[in-house]
């Protein structure tokens, strides 16, 4: 087992296109770590160059102390689990699961052995004797992850191993996954585009997007500090509010006049503000703050989403289940005085007040949660699957 | 737009009907030019086949009425079937340029296949009962399985009113007509007659006069000569000869050897093979064939040799002599084909020189030539006839030579004119009393499969002579043992 | 614009209301049937079929049994079994069967070894590789009677280019069609020349088939680039290759062509086929019922290997 370093970190295909533009990276041995970005941002790419599948342009990867740029993915001594799950089609899930044993010419016993032990841990001992196509897609991914672990490799590395699953199997299965890593404590590298998988699984997250790392933290502190609009626009459901606010004293003003507490850093003009539904209130049209009409409710059962127009920006409000409020009825949004509102230049969609992402001191604190966030039961689509 | 069902099945009925009216309609005054009349076409082919082309299968009349049709001025056009090789378009060309001075209603036309396909083309016609040619040239030991089949016409009544039989070397007007032959190979004015002459042929040897000098009249000293002249042109080998596994190629010239040395290749009376054609004095004279002349021949040249190839051997100056046919030598004396002997046919003819094949115990020669057969399916039977006999006429005959043909007919192969008409002439009319053919009977190509795989095997230099006589013995010896029940 | 056409499509419908007419498929004349007319579409192939096929297979089985010949005026004996028997019990038969076994053998596995590489280099190959096919495949396309004359050309002892070259280098001359090993060999590589491409082919075929991202996976399991090919890349094409081995040696059983241009069976009769040798039976020999007997023993023991052959595959293709 080792932690993997990434520096300079370059991608370009011979056709131009650039998929990773520049990456620096460190994942801490024994950490689960994931990629979060949009298709086509560069996080598959940064996976298959950790795996050694595909060759940097330039930059350097190390796992543990070795430098492996130039190694073939045969030589990095990483096992890795694929999107299609690459199952050989024409061997059965034993002989799947052996594959890599065999290629390393390990003793026949010793096979069996740690074949029947990662069946047993992944529960498909009685599949063993099946052929991939006689599998369903879930049973074909526990067959390549077991696959994967048969072999106390230095890295796990996941390539969106859940996408191609069945939602309700994928909730089975993640849970299952940071099961065994944590059981394992081997390092693993998770690339996905589903942002409640990556909240939901990793020690730390890493935004990806362009081909560059936008943000790299716990996923809680992701969650509440969005370092840049990217991030904000991407993660959690439903994603942060992000609206223009000036500056007036101590307050940003937004639409319709809706005051929020102004972070020390705020200052200036070309400032946007991004506030997560849960930190906005509503009542009734009479009242203190920006009035605006529901236009869209999402009853989730135990919280409700409100999406109301306020001058024509749409603003989602998270409320308990018991709030009156419905379709066009007119209601005024307030700013939960205790939560401090995110404040991006909109130029740069940088947060102000924060540092570059890159920056380790807040790379490196995975445990910085936002006590106040956690807490607040409204949250828990954003993290369903923690166990 | 829309109709009902039955209204529709009445207007497909009554399209059709219409058609077929049209279509008569067209048959009867042969003035519409409607495309889609069968009948139409019909008629179109009939008058063809009555007018333009007699050869096609007509309906009308048999063959007697076309006959006299065709000494009104019908054209006939006659069909040859022979396999491809210089004498087969001299014969076209002799036929046309001659006989239309005679009767110029009948053209002849050559249909002349590759060597390989030449007797599958005209046995696959008569096992159908239906021939596209008239006058089938076979090769002198196919004739007992034409006869046998009833596939040509037995011209031994023709032959009595058009020819005179003393006219002939009585040994070819067999070798190319009679079946069954008469044992001492002569013409039997008893037996049957079922092909006339068409071309005579025998093996002769060609050699380079400026190397050899006066050509070798014993075998041994052929050996000599060539080895010999191997050794003194760097380069050169000694002899050429054929050894192909096709056809007869290989097993002429082991007959050839065999014959010169006093062996017999069977006893015909007997149908005994074994202990004849093994006999010691064969097998010392076939290891002859293997131990001395082979290796005076270029490495995996016998093998694969035939006319051509031996041809081609000469013109090039590879080696200083050879044995061929001689219908095969045409050709051979120009600069077109003999170029690297000299840019003149006088030059070439300084160099190359030819002669009847050495002795040995005997003066035999295999016979090659072959007679012209009339199938027996054939619409134009007159016409043939008529041709036949023409072509045998003595004058036409020496005309035949002279145009550089191979006559069968003693006075033509004797006239100054057959001659002085090829270098080579002269040496074959010095062979022909002593030509020699072998089996005409319908087993024939059994016969000659053994006999012929076994000696190119030897040829090939991939068997010895001594195991090579004694394989075609006991297979040949099987199929005489199979024939001798078969009679019983 | 938009407004109207709905109009009018909408309206078609409700005006063909009352009387609505089945689709074309459906209006057809009251007396065929369906089943008729099934049969009636099928006519022309069953007829050619019967006619080109199984009557003149039926009829050789007749004459198999008989003493007929073609070009013969005999009358005609019945030998049931004697022809079968004949042919059977011939050792020239037998000499045949193993000069064509070895030639199926050599050929068809020459072919295999190199038409599955050349495909697998050609796999790899990204660039040129479309022309890179059609280029190799034109051996393929060319008459095997052409192929022969100008191989017998080029391997001629004396003025072939083939020596011409192997003296040049100093081999020496090779007598290729006078030597009977050799000349097997050399019918060999003329059948291997023109019927490599068909192997190379549908292995490519089988080979680009193969996705990528197993040989990835393996890759990241550590296997070696032999370990790869031989448990990825040769079972999965394998089943492939089998139908493409099965059609090249059922051909490769029945060579006749090549033999007949190139060597013409010689030297002696070392590379005399069991086709070549049928020939010889029925077109020189005009032995027509052995030769239909001979035939049809042929087409037996290709029937039988072939079903072998092919429960074989099935279950190849079954894993």
């Amino acid at each position: 087992m080792a932690g993997i370093h990434i520096e300079g970190l370059r991608k370009q295909f011979p056709d131009g296109t650039v998929a990773v533009e520049h990456l620096d990276l460190e994942i801490a041995d024994g950490e689960l770590f994931v990629l979060l970005g949009p298709s086509g941002c560069g996080k598959t790419t940064t996976l298959r160059c950790i795996a050694g599948l595909e060759h940097q342009t330039s930059g350097d990867i190390r796992i543990g102390d070795q430098l492996v740029n130039g190694r073939r993915a045969g030589e990095r001594d990483i096992a890795m689990v694929f999107q299609f799950y690459a199952l050989y089609p024409h061997l059965s899930a034993r002989d799947n699961i052996a594959f890599p044993l065999r290629a390393q010419s390990v003793a026949a016993s010793e096979v069996e052995r740690r074949v029947a032990a990662s069946a047993e841990m992944l529960k498909i001992t009685d599949l063993l004797d099946r052929k991939p196509s006689r599998l369903s897609g879930g049973e074909q991914q526990r067959i390549a992850l077991a696959r994967a672990l048969v072999r106390a490799p230095q890295a796990f590395l996941m390539d969106e191993p859940l996408t191609n699953l069945d939602a309700e199997l994928r909730i089975d299965m993640r849970t299952e996954i940071k099961h065994l890593q944590a059981e394992l404590g081997t390092t693993m590298v998770y690339v996905t585009h589903d942002q409640v998988e990556a909240m939901s699984l990793g020690d730390r997250i890493g935004i990806v997007n362009n081909g560059r790392l936008e943000q790299v933290g716990a996923p809680l502190d992701v969650y509440r500090n969005p370092a840049t609009l990217f991030a904000a626009g991407f993660i959690g459901t439903p994603p942060m509010n992000l609206f223009d606010v000036r500056v007036d004293g101590q307050a940003l003003v937004g639409p319709a006049g809706l005051r929020l507490p102004r972070p020390a850093a705020a200052t200036g003009t070309g400032l946007v503000a991004g506030v997560r539904a849960e930190w906005l209130g509503l009542v009734g049209p009479d009242d203190d703050g920006a009035p605006g009409q529901v236009v869209a409710t999402e009853s989730l059962g135990d919280e409700t989403i409100y999406v109301v127009d306020v001058e024509g920006e749409l603003l989602s409000v998270r409320e308990p289940p018991t709030a009156p409020w419905r379709d066009g009825d007119a209601v005024t949004v307030h700013h939960h005085a205790r939560f401090e509102p995110r404040v991006y230049d909109s130029e740069s969609g940088r947060a102000l007040g924060t540092e570059p992402p890159e920056d380790p001191a807040e790379a490196s604190t995975p445990d910085a949660t936002d006590r106040s966030v956690s807490t607040d039961p409204a949250h828990s689509g954003a993290d369903a699957g923690t166990p | 737009m829309r109709r009902t069902p039955t209204l529709r099945r009445w207007g497909v009925v009554l399209t059709a009907m219409l058609v077929v009216l049209a279509g008569c309609s067209s048959g009867d005054d042969d003035a519409s030019g409607d495309p889609t009349s069968g009948d139409a076409t019909g008629t179109e082919a009939e008058t063809t086949a009555g007018t333009d082309d007699a050869t096609e299968p007509a309906d009308e009349g048999t063959g007697e009425t076309e006959t006299a049709a065709a000494g009104d001025g019908e054209p006939v056009e006659l069909s040859v079937v022979w396999f491809e090789w210089a004498p087969a378009q001299l014969l076209e060309d002799f036929a046309n340029q001659e006989y239309s001075k005679v009767n110029p209603n009948v053209t002849i036309s050559m249909d002349a296949v590759p060597n390989p396909q030449w007797h599958d083309a005209i046995f696959t016609q008569f096992a159908a009962r239906q021939t596209d040619f008239d006058i089938a040239i076979l090769d002198s030991q196919w004739i007992g399985e034409a006869v046998e089949g009833g596939h040509v016409l037995d011209l031994t009544e023709f032959a009595a009113e058009s020819i005179n039989p003393d006219d002939y070397p009585q040994n070819l007007l067999s070798a190319y007509g009679q079946y069954p032959r008469a044992e001492d190979g002569l013409y039997d004015p008893a037996g049957n007659l079922y092909g006339l002459p068409a071309l005579a042929d025998s093996y002769v040897l060609v050699y380079r006069k400026d190397l050899i000098g006066e050509p070798p009249a014993t075998w041994d000293e052929m050996i000599d000569k060539a080895a010999a002249c191997q050794e003194e042109n760097e380069g050169m080998y000694g002899l050429a000869f054929h050894g192909s596994g096709g056809s007869d190629e290989a097993a002429v010239m082991l007959n050839t050897q065999l014959w010169t040395h006093g062996g017999e290749i069977w006893d015909p009376q007997e149908l005994q093979v074994e202990g004849i054609l093994n006999s010691p004095e064969n097998i010392e004279a076939a290891t002859q064939l293997t131990d001395e002349m082979l290796p005076l021949t270029p490495p995996g040249f016998v093998g694969t040799a035939f006319i051509s190839e031996v041809n081609a051997a000469m013109a090039q100056g590879q080696t200083c002599m050879g044995f061929n046919w001689v219908a095969g030598l045409e050709g051979l004396q120009t600069p077109e084909v003999s170029g690297a002997l000299g840019e003149t046919e006088e030059e070439i003819l300084e160099k190359l020189g030819f002669a009847r094949v050495p002795t040995d115990e005997t003066e035999i020669v295999s016979l090659g030539g072959m007679g012209m057969s009339v199938s027996a399916y054939t619409e134009n039977e007159q016409e043939v006839l008529d041709f036949l006999a023409w072509f045998q006429q003595p004058e036409v005959q020496v005309a035949w030579g002279a145009f550089g043909g191979v006559p069968a007919q003693t006075a033509a192969l004797e006239s100054d004119e057959f001659l002085s008409a090829r270098p080579w002439n002269p040496a074959f009319v010095e062979s022909v009393e002593d030509l020699k053919d072998f089996w005409n009977m319908p087993e024939y190509f059994r016969l000659l499969d053994i006999h012929n795989s076994e000696a190119n095997a030897m040829l090939s230099g991939t068997q010895s002579a001594e195991d090579t006589l004694n394989n075609i013995a006991s297979q040949q010896q099987e199929v005489m043992d199979e024939i001798r029940e078969g009679g019983l | 614009m938009a407004q109207t056409t709905s109009v009018a499509t909408s309206a078609e419908p409700s005006d063909e209301g009352p009387d609505f007419e089945p689709p074309p498929v459906a209006r057809r004349s009251g007396r065929l049937t369906d089943r008729w007319i099934a049969r009636l579409s099928v006519a022309p192939a069953m007829l050619f079929l019967v006619g080109l096929f199984l009557f003149p297979l039926l009829w050789a089985v007749v004459l198999s049994f008989s003493t007929y010949s073609a070009t013969r005026n005999q009358p005609i004996e019945w030998v049931w079994f004697g022809n079968y028997v004949d042919v059977l019990t011939s050792d020239q038969v037998w000499e045949r069967a193993i000069t064509t076994l070895i030639f199926v053998v050599a050929a068809v596995g020459l072919q295999t070894l190199v038409g599955f590489g050349i495909a697998w280099l050609l796999s790899r190959q990204q660039r040129g590789r479309g022309a890179l096919t059609v280029l190799l495949l034109l051996p393929m396309m060319l008459s095997p009677v052409v192929v022969g004359a100008f191989w017998k050309l080029m391997l001629d002892s004396q003025f072939g280019v083939v020596n011409r070259f192997l003296e040049a280098v100093g081999v020496g001359q090779v007598l290729w069609l006078t030597q009977p090993r050799l000349a097997l060999f050399s019918l060999v590589v003329v059948d291997s020349w023109q019927w490599t491409p068909f192997i190379m082919v549908i292995a490519l075929a089988g080979l680009t088939a193969v996705p990528d991202y197993l040989f990835e996976a393996a890759e990241i399991d550590r296997a070696s680039e032999w370990f790869k090919f031989r448990h990825i890349t040769l079972p999965l094409v394998w089943p492939l290759l089998l139908i493409a081995i099965m059609f090249r040696a059922i051909d490769a059983f029945r060579l006749f062509d090549i033999v007949y241009v190139v060597t013409g069976g010689g030297p002696g009769s070392s590379t005399e086929t069991l086709s070549y040798h049928l020939y010889k039976i029925a077109f020189q020999n005009s032995d027509t019922a052995v030769a239909s007997a001979y035939g049809i023993l042929m087409v037996i023991v290709v029937t039988i290997a072939t079903q072998f052959y092919v429960k074989y595959l099935t279950r190849v293709q079954a894993k």
